[in-house]
């Protein structure tokens, strides 16, 4: 929201050793959050009201004139002229002698044919003749809105003259203080006015600086009028509770035409656009007092006007010309026929004044915010008057905002206006404030200061609430306009302490009991794996938590096995992730060109409505840890992923077995995946990505991956108790064997079966494995060496033999192994 | 015999100083003082001579052998440290060269600075509590005190699941679960992801990191929200940073502030980064709302509270100058690999 200056100088007699940017300043400190301060008259810097003198053919170019320009009261700055005129080259095609034009000299900022961002203008050479700046068109300075203007011409301020005597348009001026903009802008960040409905206005803003700055402030202006004794309009709230305030005029003898200058000046200030007088009106008074107006063609619209919620299935045409679908939990304003607004959102196009308008009805009213904020976002539609409705308007307010416009409308009009007979409709307690008691000590206590009684009450009395004392309380009175957003006793809190200002409070180091420890197990053993990862050249990753219909059709992932956002705006947000590796081949893409070797991890959660979950009404969302490892050409990918996640599991000590995978998910690899399991638990998979998922992405060597359920990963560290067992002192020894077996015999079963051959194997490794004719099909030959140790007391040499034997044995008993 | 024997000596001397390997040295060892030398012989006819000659001459005759050993066992030593320093010469090996070169890999930045945060912030006696992100509507805003068609539900656009469920717009869903779960006092940090239902640009990305606070007690106030946030802030930055509060709007808590603090990167003057304010936005916080208290099954008339947020992805921002908000997810190593 916009806020000039100018126009709370109105309410304020701001003394002048207080800056625009002192005021901007403490309103951040104490009210609101200020986006951008806008210093108009720089936007306008040496730019000055300019006379034509002399018009002449430009020698060297048919659509191009040289101009004298008298610019009197620069001629002492600016003296490149000839006489006390200054030179400039013109292409605008109503060129007069005698005209008033803008004059943009060097150093003004000016928007080539009104496009594109502002440029300096320089003395220049234009088709060998000398020009010392530029006669502006409208659009070149931004003021096309209050001058439209046809396309080739410059901007006449011939017109604007002779109707506004108190304007100095004179040779000379400066731009900004002839036309009178020279304003100062603050741009208000609608979000932090949220809680703030008195805010909405320049009025109220007005009020927080007098609060701040300790200022008086001026009452509104609001002067009685006539009104005719009978009116042709009726009135019917059919919700009572939707509508508190309902007043309607008819005005008769209306005349629609452009609005005044000064109007059209001022909307322009607030960055609005002009129309005409009639919304013009409505519009400034709404941005002054903050109470949305609206204006119907009276001729238009039969003389019932009903509040009443829309039937099914009615529609409406609006302003804006959309088409919209009402349903009935959508209030309304309709005439006997039909809709003819929405209410306090948006009129009906049908129904609005146009040039043929003779009479209008003007609205104010007061509807209920949040009916408000429900119509105007299930249809889309926010407006100025939607922003200050839904956030619950005080109903006083009403009657300021229709006087103001009565009184201006009598103001602009040549025509007699004549104001038939007022409809008014209250379902609320007029000027009904509230009251908050509070302990002396809460407020002093909440803020960590001692207020004195003073001090309080004279922030609040500042503030317009009224304050009295009882004993060890404060009585306090609330203001009409600041019913919504002071309701509890903290309010008053915030109240008294933003105004002191928070950074007078003096600070207090927090000494609090140090509570129970919450140990966060997970995050130390994710803190203790990623760095272990990072060890061994494992880059950390991110991918969305995100699944596109994309990803869906390229991975073969079916649609109701995941979870659906319900309002995506992207189209890449559609679904919730069940597993993190497609994300991570996705950021394998994205390296494989600059990158031969590629190691990704990542830690994140994902979603599954089919798993058991751990937060009560949601669905599971463990975190994965997950691990992507590629090397360009190389073979052993899937080996090198193994040994991480090995690595993983053994500094944990948890231990785990390897099982068939029974469903494969599509994009993994049938022949090359295997379950990662503890006890009857899957905890995750080793696998490659399918050969078919690569060659789509265009990927020509294998990936190696691993996804475990890291929580279930936490689960089993936390469970696993480390029993120390006295161990053997004794020096240990190690044989190698190879035995044949048949291929099919994977190396977890035949480690098993060493391993429980005896306590005195401690190690076995795996050395060697390979095929060949001689051993014959269907076979391999495996060598290891096994480590034997845990003695009592030294083994002899049969001892040893023993158990090497007994491996044998059970190899062939189990395998039929035969040692090679 | 005497000077026989100094003869030899001198002899040996000379010829032991030419030498110029092991084999040789032993050579003329074998040679000078084996069983068959002339030393040997000269020691042997030592027997020959009387008694008081003997008592005369043996001692000084041992006293020769001894230097004469003396000498070959130096010279022995210095012939051994040159056939080291040969085979050591021959070791020498290009150390900058790079064989079966293993990276170390790198964690994402905002891991980075959310471990520095958990630290600082364990180290001021806070505990690190961890939620869902897939949340009930009731967490991420009715138990904050804003109740369906809340005009605040309109800063944040939502991922909503279903009607009850949404993703987690703000770390603050964890307030009342750790109220919940844990009671008073209490004192943690919920770091984590957040979501917004944004369309993607430089300067907007749907997903994101925060940092929430929350500090329950009796007799907690506004003094006390602000030393800690000057603290964290100074802690955060490392050193003393000047900061500015302000009042801000956020229906869970009453007071609401905004930490700012003077723009890093111009230092107050303004630029575009502080939109020429010459302040930076940093640190949301404010008394938690006694509807807030309530909803977590805590007495506001016993407890009070404050409650902080931190902005992680644009802490991280601000420390390193990254300009594009997109490169956090994007999985670029040649942007994970500097940090
Ligand atoms: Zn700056």
């Amino acid at each position: 929201m916009y806020i000039s200056l100018n126009k709370i100088k109105q309410y304020i007699d701001i003394p002048e050793n207080i800056t625009p940017y002192d005021i901007g300043e403490k309103l951040t400190l104490h009210t609101v959050e200020i986006d951008e301060m806008i210093d108009k008259e720089k936007e306008f810097q040496n730019m000055v009201i300019g006379r034509i003198e002399k018009i002449e053919k430009h020698p060297n170019a048919d659509k191009l004139s040289v101009c004298q320009v008298s610019i009197e009261k620069n001629k002492g700055i600016f003296k490149k002229g000839s006489d006390n005129n200054i030179q400039i080259v013109c292409g605008g095609n109503n060129l007069e002698k005698g005209m008033y034009v803008a004059v943009a000299l060097p150093g003004a900022l000016v928007k080539w044919h009104g496009e594109g961002d502002f440029q300096e203008i320089k003395e220049s050479k234009i088709r060998d003749i000398k020009s010392f700046g530029m006669i502006c068109s409208s659009k070149e300075i931004g003021l096309f809105d209050i001058f439209p203007e046809e396309e080739g011409q410059i901007l006449n301020l011939n017109n604007i003259k002779k109707q506004n005597s108190n304007l100095k348009i004179n040779g000379g001026e400066k731009l900004s203080e002839a036309l009178e903009l020279n304003d100062f802008i603050y741009d208000i960040d609608n979000k932090s006015i949220t809680n703030r409905p008195d805010l909405w206005s320049h009025y109220g803003i007005a009020r927080e600086i007098s609060a701040i700055f300790n200022l008086k402030i001026k009452q509104l202006i609001l002067k009685p009028f006539k009104t005719l004794d009978y009116t042709q309009l009726k009135t019917n709230i059919e919700n009572d509770d939707l509508c508190q305030n309902y007043t309607a005029v008819v005005i008769e003898n209306i005349e629609l035409k452009e609005s005044p200058y000064w109007l059209k000046k001022e909307l322009y200030l607030l960055n609005q656009k002009p129309i005409n007088n009639i919304v013009d009106l409505a519009n400034y008074v709404m941005y002054e007092t903050g109470q949305p107006l609206h204006t119907f063609d009276a001729g238009k619209v039969s003389n019932k006007i009903y509040i009443r919620e829309a039937k099914e299935s009615e529609k409406i045409i609006t302003l804006d010309d959309k088409e919209e679908k009402l349903d009935n939990s959508m209030l309304i304003i309709a005439d006997s026929i039909k809709p003819i607004a929405i209410a306090g959102i948006i009129g009906g196009k049908d129904s609005g004044v146009s040039s043929y308008t003779k009479s209008i009805i003007l609205e104010s009213a007061n509807f209920d915010g949040i009916s408000i904020r429900k119509t105007s976002s299930k249809l889309n539609t926010r407006t100025e008057a939607s922003a200050r409705f839904e956030k619950q308007q005080d109903p006083n307010l009403c009657n300021i905002g229709f006087i103001r416009y009565i009184n201006l409308l009598s103001e602009i009009s040549d025509s007699n206006i004549k104001i038939q007979e007022i409809k008014n409709i209250k379902n609320f307690e007029e000027n009904e404030t509230g009251i908050i008691r509070i302990d002396k000590d809460f407020i002093n206590k909440k803020i960590g200061k001692d207020f004195t009684d003073k001090e309080i009450k004279n922030i609040l009395t500042k503030l317009k609430f009224e304050v009295s004392e009882n004993k060890n309380e404060y009585i306090i009175t609330i203001p009409t306009f600041r019913l919504e957003d002071i309701k509890i006793k903290e309010d008053v809190v915030e109240e008294i302490a933003r105004i002191y200002g928070y950074n007078n409070i003096k600070q207090t180091p927090l000494y609090s009991e140090i509570n129970p420890i919450i140990n966060n197990n997970l995050r130390r053993l994710e803190k203790k794996i990623k760095n272990i990862l990072i060890g061994c050249g494992y880059n950390e990753s991110f991918s969305y938590s995100f699944l596109s219909k994309k990803d869906l059709d390229l991975f073969e992932i079916k649609e109701e096995d995941l979870i659906k956002v319900k309002n995506p705006l992207s189209k890449d947000a559609e679904y919730l992730r069940d597993n993190i590796t497609i994300g991570q081949i996705k950021n394998l893409l994205k390296n494989i060109k600059n990158e031969k070797e590629i190691k990704l991890f990542e830690i994140s959660r994902v979603f599954d409505s089919k798993l058991k979950n751990k937060y009560k009404n949601l669905p599971y969302q463990n975190y994965h840890l997950s691990c992507l490892n590629f090397i360009e050409k190389g073979e052993n990918n899937i080996y090198k992923i193994k040994n991480i996640l090995e690595k993983i599991f053994d500094t944990e000590k948890i231990r785990f077995y390897y099982q068939n995978t029974k469903n494969v998910p599509n994009y993994l690899h049938p022949e090359r995946s295997i379950d990662i399991m503890i006890g009857q638990n899957k905890i995750g998979f080793l696998s490659e990505i399918h050969p078919k998922i690569l060659s789509k992405l265009k990927i020509k060597d294998r990936v190696g991956v691993f996804e475990i359920d890291f929580e279930f990963f936490e689960e089993f560290s936390k469970r696993k108790n480390i029993e120390y067992k006295e161990f053997s002192k004794i020096q240990e020894s190690n044989m190698d064997i190879s035995v044949v077996v048949k291929e099919k015999i994977n190396w977890q079963e035949i480690r098993e079966c060493v391993q429980k051959t005896s306590k005195n194997i401690t190690k076995i490794k795996v050395f060697d494995v390979f095929k060949n004719e001689k051993i014959g099909e269907d076979k391999k030959s495996i060598s290891f060496n096994m480590t034997f140790g845990n003695f009592n007391k030294t083994p002899k040499s049969e001892d040893i033999e023993k158990i090497w034997k007994d491996v044998l044995e059970n190899l062939k008993r189990e395998f039929d192994a035969k040692l090679r | 015999m005497v000077e026989k024997l100094k003869k030899l000596k001198e002899n040996i001397e000379n010829q032991i100083k030419d030498l110029k390997n092991k084999e040789d040295l032993e050579a003329l060892y074998k040679e000078t003082l084996g069983k068959k030398s002339d030393f040997n012989k000269i020691l042997r006819s030592l027997s020959d001579l009387s008694i008081e000659e003997k008592k005369e001459i043996g001692p000084i005759a041992n006293e020769i052998k001894n230097e004469i050993n003396k000498i070959f066992g130096s010279k022995r030593l210095e012939l051994e440290n040159e056939e080291i320093n040969i085979k050591l010469k021959k070791d020498k090996i290009d150390l900058t060269l790079d064989i079966n070169k293993e990276e170390a890999g790198s964690l994402n930045p905002i891991t980075k600075i959310q471990y520095e945060l958990e630290e600082i912030f364990k180290g001021m006696g806070f505990a690190i509590y961890d939620g869902p992100e897939l949340e009930l509507d009731y967490y991420n805003f009715e138990s904050l005190n804003i109740p369906k068609h809340h005009p605040a539900r309109d800063m944040q656009d939502t991922f909503y699941i279903n009607k009850e469920q949404v993703l987690r717009t703000q770390t603050s869903n964890l307030q009342v679960r750790a109220m919940r779960e844990f009671g008073a006092p209490l004192k943690v940090i919920m770091p984590g992801k957040v979501y917004r239902n944004e369309d993607l640009d430089a300067c907007h990305e749907h997903t994101f990191h925060q940092l929430e606070g929350v500090v329950i007690d009796k007799n907690i106030n506004l003094s006390h929200l602000i030393s800690t946030m000057n603290l964290v802030i100074s802690k955060i930055f490392n050193r003393e940073i000047e900061t500015r509060v302000r009042p801000g709007y956020f229906p869970f808590v009453e007071p609401g502030i905004e930490i700012d603090i003077k723009c890093t990167i111009c230092g107050g003057k303004g630029c575009p980064s502080c939109k020429n304010t010459g302040w930076l936005e940093i640190l949301p916080g404010g008394l938690v709302h006694p509807n807030v208290i309530k909803a977590g099954d805590l007495d506001p008339e016993e407890y009070s509270g404050f409650a902080f947020g931190l902005g992680l992805t644009r802490l991280v921002m601000m420390r390193y100058g990254i300009s594009d908000i997109r490169d956090f997810m994007s999985g670029d190593l040649r942007f994970i690999k500097q940090f």
